[in-house]
């Protein structure tokens, strides 16, 4: 099983001849302390009442609770695609073309990947796919 | 104090797909998808050298990798190991 | 059934039964120009029951049900027939389709491509596929994206497209009133009155398209554009989609595909225009 990583992990310093030592990448440097670096794709629950209450309904108006930071800085509600609040993370006009043309935004450290792992998880709702669709489209 | 000993799943049992901000595994015999980022992806390449404790792994991954505080770094790896046993995508040996 | 037609959408054949002959009328006058052949054999059956004996004629009240149903579905009011069809081919599809890996998603076509938007109820899709329908881009579907898990390609699905309180006069203004459904109002959604897709939509349902771009439209809102990262992209589609768990292995191949290959933006837009001049100039930007 062969992987690459979306970084390139430690590029030798340039200059000299022979032996040149790598910069070594830090995994496992972050603050909090066993983190989870896993979130599982849960399945639709069965169709209980339990898990109509589940979904969340999003108001699409509910401009004040919860926000989150768009790369832009500008507040957006909780939910809202591509709001991940990266730190420092501003995206030009430029870097915003270069992305849907496929090339990776600016590299994230242990921190973020964390921050970011976090902000999927907070996405997934308490169902998966159907139960939450069916709910939402079948008045009860 | 026991040292659990991890091993690899067999090489069909887990897809793993990166992408540019997270890396995707699908673990057919549960038919689970597992969205991951660092150590996981870092930890299975490293479990492919054979099974292995959170101490074995540590050293393999501080040749590539800098690790920090070596107690710390060590402990985080054992309750990664954990979390990834207990989802099945990798075994106790 | 008292009263049922047999309907062919993109790769699926229903066939509905109604008590009351209201709701197959109005299906068959607005379905008027998709195959309907009578004795097809049907993927599914869709049924509109009365919720009592005495609710067939004294205040006629369905329950929606078929191959597929759910225990504690509300019932409907027979004024609101055809939206009571509608939804129940929509559960079928969600609960049942099992040939392809079903995105809860809107989707056009333009040069053998597709454009796929996706979000919540009131987010814009279906307006904006409705409009984008009308100027020049094929529609697809506006309710499922039916993605082919070998192939990669978009099948088209082309229903009614379900239009809501003020999103009904913006597209009656630009179409003739014979692809307007009858107005539903006052429905556990707002206002309801459904189009009938361009007849090259429906001529060509069987003709599928390489996604892409994928979209996630946020009506109401100042004009902007974010990428949205990949890993976001895929736990967003995984909750759109109603069978992604269900197929396994060939699903996670293919959104994990899907993923990696296909830019994804969010767009805010203030207006439809608006709308549509962001996706014109995000289409004009892929290489």
């Amino acid at each position: 099983m062969s992987e690459q990583r979306p970084d390139q992990p430690g590029t030798p310093e340039q200059g000299g001849e022979g032996f040149t030592t790598p910069s070594r990448r830090q995994l496992l440097m972050g603050g909090a302390a066993a983190a989870s670096a896993i979130v599982s794709i849960r399945p639709a629950l069965a169709n209980t009442a339990a898990s109509v209450l589940n979904c969340t309904i999003p108001v699409p108006d509910q401009a004040h609770a919860g926000q989150y930071i768009a790369p832009n800085g500008q507040l957006v509600p909780a939910g809202t695609p591509g709001a991940f609040p990266g730190t420092g993370r501003t995206f030009t006009g430029e870097q915003v073309k270069q992305a849907l043309r496929g090339r990776p935004l600016p590299g994230a450290s242990y921190d973020q990947n964390q921050a970011y792992l976090n902000y999927i998880r907070r996405l997934q709702s308490g169902t998966s796919g159907f139960t939450c669709y069916a709910s939402l489209q079948m008045p009860r | 104090m026991t040292t659990h000993h991890y091993r690899a799943q067999p090489p069909e049992a887990l897809l793993v797909r990166p992408l540019d901000d997270l890396t995707l595994l699908y673990h057919r015999p549960s038919g689970q998808t597992h969205m991951v980022v660092s150590p996981v992806p870092e930890i299975l390449a490293a479990l492919q050298q054979g099974a292995a404790d959170a101490a074995t792994l540590h050293a393999r991954l501080s040749r590539e990798f800098d690790l920090g505080d070596p107690a710390q770094a060590q402990a985080e790896i054992a309750a990664h190991l954990a979390e990834m046993a207990a989802l099945g995508v990798v075994s106790r040996a | 059934m008292r009263h049922s037609l047999t309907l062919r959408i993109g790769p699926a054949t229903f066939r509905v039964g109604s008590a009351w002959r209201a709701p197959v009328d109005d299906l068959a006058r607005l379905y008027a120009d998709y195959p309907q052949e009578r004795d097809a054999i049907a993927d599914f059956t869709v049924r509109l029951d009365p919720t009592s004996a005495l609710r067939r004629f004294f205040r006629p009240s369905i329950h929606i049900t078929g191959d597929h149903g759910l225990a504690d579905a509300a019932p409907m009011s027979l004024a609101h027939g055809l939206l009571a069809a509608e939804m129940g081919m929509n559960l079928q599809m969600a609960l049942g389709w099992r040939r392809h890996l079903l995105l809860h998603a809107s989707s056009v076509e333009k040069d053998g491509r597709a454009l796929v938007m996706t979000g919540e109820s009131g987010s814009g899709k279906s307006t904006l596929a409705a409009q984008l329908g009308e100027r020049g881009w094929r529609l697809m579907g506006d309710e499922f994206a039916l993605l082919d898990c070998v192939t990669g390609a978009l099948h088209p699905f082309p229903r009614l497209v379900s239009l809501k309180n003020k999103a009904i006069d913006v597209i009656a203004s630009e179409v003739s009133e014979s692809r307007m459904g009858p107005l539903l109002a006052a429905t556990a959604k707002g206002d309801i009155r459904h189009l009938v897709p361009r007849a090259d939509a429906v001529a060509r349902m069987a003709q599928p398209a390489m996604p892409a771009l994928l979209l996630f439209p946020r009506f109401g809102g100042e004009a902007a554009v974010r990428p949205v990262g990949q890993g976001e992209v895929f736990m967003r589609l995984t909750q759109a989609s109603t069978n992604y768990v269900a197929l396994g292995e060939p699903a996670f191949a293919a959104l994990s595909r899907f993923v990696a290959t296909v830019p994804a933006a969010a767009i805010d837009f203030p207006s439809g225009d608006a709308g549509i001049a962001l996706v014109d100039q995000l289409w004009a930007d892929l290489p």
